[in-house]
């Protein structure tokens, strides 16, 4: 400060002195932010350079596309479309309570009071980001938003790839349906590359091949406005699309199967007998799974939850119903290869068996007379297989049964299989705490008592003698990421491995002559079903199964007896006879005899897939 | 500099100390026509210098408010400021005939004016953004702060031109000179407007500091002033409290009051030497950058043109701030030194705390980058000034 003194000067000298320490004060202050620019943008650049293509650039996710579930014939049966949603932009509404109301009143499940909540609660960093009003609009609400654009500032119509299926509740229960992941999976290792808003298959095959379908997401890298607003993206890693499955069903079967049954609560299982592929899996009642596609509505919900018919129960796998006479040509083929018996072997039926105090009675009260096996069969003598459980052990029968597929889960690919019970006398001792009594063992052998068997089994067990005794695992997957338009096979369909059932081939045609007997011999049980087109003739067995005890006998039968203590009406069968195509059982709960309920059914399904296939 | 230094043609100037202008008569004024022969004495440097930062500031705001969507080759803001740039200088033009001691003659009337303003502004003044810092007349929104800075600088330079005691002055003898400036900076400080107040006190400090003060009254100054700061801090709106607080620590709320120096630093940083190009940056053309096109534009700048572009910049202001004070020390009289070095001192000030406060080395305050910010007041008032400097030059031969 040399040129501040305090000897009086002149306001020229003042000036010219003081000015140049200004100048002075001036080129430093000048210099300092020079080095300030210097360390800004040369020492720190590139730490500052990343930081700014942070700020712009944010990584997105890429939802891969579900793969496509199709049926044998390419028909889709999983599909992916374009699903609207509703969404309101915070920061660019103005008079929310207007735009509330006029919501509302387009849109249906939309209070204006919520709306109106999500608005107020939205932070301020995030009111530029659009807010998920109502998923999957139908048709009609998309039209009312569109007509009233101009009154909806900030609202806007997002659209999102949702899953469809074009067969709805048709095969709801083979397909299954999806839901959200949700905060207890997301904790779990397994659950690692999935977040939040991302949707697993809840059931069905949507459940079980879920990494399979769900495919690999992919990255984008959207350069983002300080509003968050998209400017333009591109995609870094491209999302991988979900492997396509191809199904064994037959669509068309398994649409007329769903139609035969009707309003009858059971269930319909079609297999190829050659190699196990299911064509037709139905169970009745059935539900929307295009419901479940977006959230389901909690009304939705509770009606299909509690529903005392239980439609969300797969029967086919789950449902476990006492087979009745169904049983008996499985009954037959164990006595042939033990040799108690041959097929000519004869009882005598005089209507009622006595073991001990227990009198046993055969459906027909007034008695068959000289019954043999064809007999037995074709006419469903209940007397021929008392006798026959009073000579085989129970355990002979378990472990015989087994190798047909009871008592066991089949493997097919659906998570909720359930194995039925194909009982033994270390079952019994073990969950009965009781010793085996052959009064048990002639239950089994009318198949009642302890033994439960689901729909798949009992079809899966007629394939074992429609081939001739050839055991195929029944599956719903014919082929794995097959690409829709291709013609070439890139995996080849997996070839049926099938395990030999312990039964010679006289046997085993001798039991198929017996069924062939009960659908096409006018003294069988299901001769009003028979088929009658030549080389389509079908075989099979009826069966009715007691829901409630022999006690209540007299009340059944009538037209008064309560729904729910009628008997269940089975029929399985196989057709053509000389080389089968398909084998069926068909189960409809309390739906009375087989004959006249169920072998209707078979046949119609059968006569329009041999049709088809023909 | 010496190119900078553009020796007088005759020896300097009538005395300044004995002169209290008396001298200021009509005959005075008369002698000082505008004549053709003397158009060498123009100072054509200072000019295009002001032009040159001017046409600089044009293509930023360009830049800052360019919209690729819509495209255009001049944005909405780019012609608004062209067309303040064009009354400005009709304005200056006005003013640059007449003798600038006709501003002495009008010092003491229009800081009474400037005043009555601020008092206006104070009554019935419109509140935007939490502060009163406007007046409409006949539809116009005038901001008296951006006048009172002009009129203070007036007041001052008459009244220490005007003094017969020579300097330096002791503090006793600032008293009227600190009175001078306090009334308007309490008006302004009760907008609220800091900024403006600081920016009045820093200016006139230095005016009086170039007329000349002991080093007592200097070291007093400063521990005073220290002082203030310290208990003036209780005084401080919360608002205030805050910028100095994220000032000093901005990373601490990014997306809050931090931001605006969080982003403005990542701005000129990721310009590094060579900048990002026209029309390139991104931190400006996305909107991370806030008010790029006004007083953030520095940042919007530094973005493009890298450090070599910041260098050049600030060589351009200093440069001019250079012309300036040498202006004030050849004028031909006391008033005009008083005067030029009060204009330095505005454009030097708004300089510094601007491009300070973008780079993060001081507090957000709302202060335009002189002749460079989008801004009709800001480029009205730059102008004028300027146009003060130049007659102050070219009137500078007694």
């Amino acid at each position: 400060m040399a040129n501040v003194d305090n000897s009086k000067k002149s306001k020229r000298e003042q000036i010219a002195a003081n000015g140049r320490v200004i100048m002075i004060v001036m080129g430093l202050i000048v210099a300092s932010i020079t080095l300030r620019l210097w360390y800004l943008q040369i020492v720190q650049g590139e730490h500052y350079n990343q930081k700014s293509q942070d700020n712009r650039i944010r990584t997105r996710r890429v939802r891969a596309l579900r793969g496509i579930i199709t049926d044998r014939n390419k028909e889709i049966l999983a599909d992916n479309s374009l699903g609207f949603n509703l969404q309101l932009i915070p920061e660019n509404i103005e008079r929310i309570e207007e735009v509330a109301d006029l919501l509302a009143a387009q849109i249906e499940d939309l209070e204006a009071g919520t709306i109106v909540n999500l608005y107020q609660k939205t932070p301020t960093c995030a009111r530029h980001q659009p807010i998920t009003l109502k998923k999957n609009l139908s048709p009609n609400e998309l039209a009312r938003v569109e007509a009233r654009k101009l009154e909806l500032p900030g609202i806007l119509i997002e659209t999102e790839p949702i899953r469809e299926y074009p067969y709805d509740e048709v095969c709801s229960h083979i397909i299954g349906y999806l839901g959200f992941v949700n905060d207890r999976e997301l904790a779990l290792p397994a659950y690692k590359s999935y977040a939040r808003d991302d949707l697993v298959g809840r059931s069905g095959i949507e459940a079980r091949y879920q990494e399979y379908l769900r495919g690999e997401d992919g990255q984008r890298h959207v350069e983002v406005n300080a509003r968050g607003r998209e400017l333009s993206a591109y995609t870094i890693q491209p999302a991988q699309s979900g492997k396509n499955l191809e199904l064994t069903i037959d669509i068309d079967l398994q649409q007329l199967a769903f139609e035969l049954m009707g309003a009858d609560v059971g269930s319909l299982v079609a297999i190829n007998p050659k190699n196990g592929e299911i064509l037709a899996l139905v169970s009745t009642p059935s539900f929307s799974n295009n419901l479940f596609a977006t959230r389901i509505s909690a009304k939705d919900w509770q009606r299909i939850n509690n529903d005392p018919l239980r439609p969300l129960q797969n029967r086919s796998i789950q449902g476990r119903y006492p087979p009745g006479s169904t049983i008996k040509p499985l009954i037959a083929a164990v006595a042939l290869t033990d040799q108690i018996i041959t097929p000519l072997t004869s009882f005598s039926c005089s209507g009622t068996m006595t073991l001990g105090n227990t009198r046993f009675r055969c459906w027909n009260r007034y008695g068959h007379g000289k019954v043999d096996m064809y007999r037995s069969l074709r006419e469903s003598c209940d007397v021929y297989y008392y006798n026959l459980a009073t000579r085989i052990a129970i355990d002979r029968i378990a472990a015989y049964g087994s190798q047909f597929g009871l008592g066991r889960t089949c493997g097919i690919e659906l998570a909720e299989e359930k194995s039925g019970l194909l009982p033994s006398s270390s079952w019994k001792l073990k969950n009965v705490h009781d010793q085996w009594y052959t009064g048990d063992t002639i239950a089994i052998c009318i198949g009642q008592g302890y033994l439960t068997t689901t729909p798949l089994q009992v079809a899966a067990m007629y394939s074992v003698f429609a081939n001739g005794g050839t055991y195929y695992k029944p599956h719903l997957v014919k082929e794995i990421n097959k690409p829709l338009n291709s013609s070439t096979n890139q995996s080849p369909s997996r070839r049926a491995v099938g395990t030999r059932v312990e039964i010679s081939n006289k046997h085993v045609q001798a039991i198929r002559k017996a069924l062939w007997q009960v659908v096409n011999d006018k003294r069988g049980t299901a001769f009003k079903s028979r088929i009658t087109i030549k080389g389509c003739e079908m075989a099979g067995k009826t069966g009715t199964a007691q829901v409630v005890k022999q006690s209540l006998e007299d009340l059944k039968g009538s037209k008064d007896t309560p729904w729910r203590f009628r008997d269940h009406a089975w029929f399985a069968a196989f057709a053509p006879y000389n080389d089968p195509e398909i084998a069926i059982a068909v189960l409809v709960e309390h739906g009375g005899h087989g004959g006249s309920t169920a072998a209707p059914i078979a046949r119609q399904a059968i006569e329009f897939y041999l049709n088809k296939t023909k | 500099m010496a190119f900078l230094r553009r020796t007088p043609h005759r020896s300097p100037l009538v005395d300044a100390n004995s002169d209290a202008f008396a001298s200021l008569s009509k005959n005075n004024l008369a002698e000082q026509p505008l004549d053709r022969n003397r158009l060498h004495d123009f100072d054509y440097l200072t000019l295009g210098l002001a032009f040159l930062l001017v046409a600089l500031g044009l293509l930023t705001i360009y830049s800052a408010t360019y919209n690729p969507e819509t495209g255009g080759w001049l944005t909405a803001y780019c012609r608004r400021q062209v067309t303040w740039f064009a009354i400005a200088l009709i304005a200056g033009c006005g003013l640059f005939i007449f003798h600038y001691n006709y501003l002495y003659q009008a010092a003491y009337p229009l800081y009474g004016l400037g005043l009555l303003l601020l008092l206006a502004v104070d009554l019935a003044g419109s509140k935007h953004m939490g502060a009163t810092r406007w007046l409409s007349i006949g539809g116009m929104n005038v901001q008296p702060s951006e006048f009172a800075k002009i009129t203070v600088i007036l007041a001052l330079a008459r009244y220490l031109s005007n003094r017969r005691l020579p300097p330096p002055y002791n503090l006793k003898e600032l008293l009227t000179p600190a009175v001078i400036v306090a009334l308007p900076s309490i008006l302004i400080l009760k907008q609220p407007d800091l900024g403006t107040a600081m920016l009045i006190i820093l200016i006139s400090g230095v005016v009086i500091f170039i007329a000349g003060i002991t080093r007592g009254t200097i070291i007093t100054i400063t521990i005073s002033a220290m002082t203030a700061a310290f208990t003036g801090w209780h005084f401080l709106h919360d608002y205030q409290r805050q910028r100095i607080l994220t000032f000093i620590n901005p990373e601490n709320d990014p997306l809050g009051s931090g931001y605006h120096i969080t982003q403005s630093k990542i701005a000129i940083g990721a310009g590094k030497l060579f900048g990002k190009g026209f029309l390139k940056g991104t931190q400006n053309t996305l909107h991370f950058l806030p008010e790029q096109h006004t007083d953030f534009i520095f940042a919007a700048y530094a973005e493009q043109w890298g450090f070599l572009g910041t260098i050049i910049l600030l060589a351009l202001y200093f440069a001019f701030l250079f012309r300036t004070l040498n202006i004030a020390m050849e004028a031909r009289d006391s008033f005009g030194s008083y005067l030029a070095s009060g204009i330095a001192a505005i454009f030097f000030w708004q300089v510094t705390i601007n491009i300070g406060m973008v780079s993060g080395l001081m507090p957000v305050v709302g202060i335009p980058l002189p002749l460079f910010s989008y801004g009709g007041t800001s480029m009205l008032t730059s102008l004028v000034l300027i146009s003060i400097l130049l007659n102050i030059h070219y009137r500078r031969k007694a």
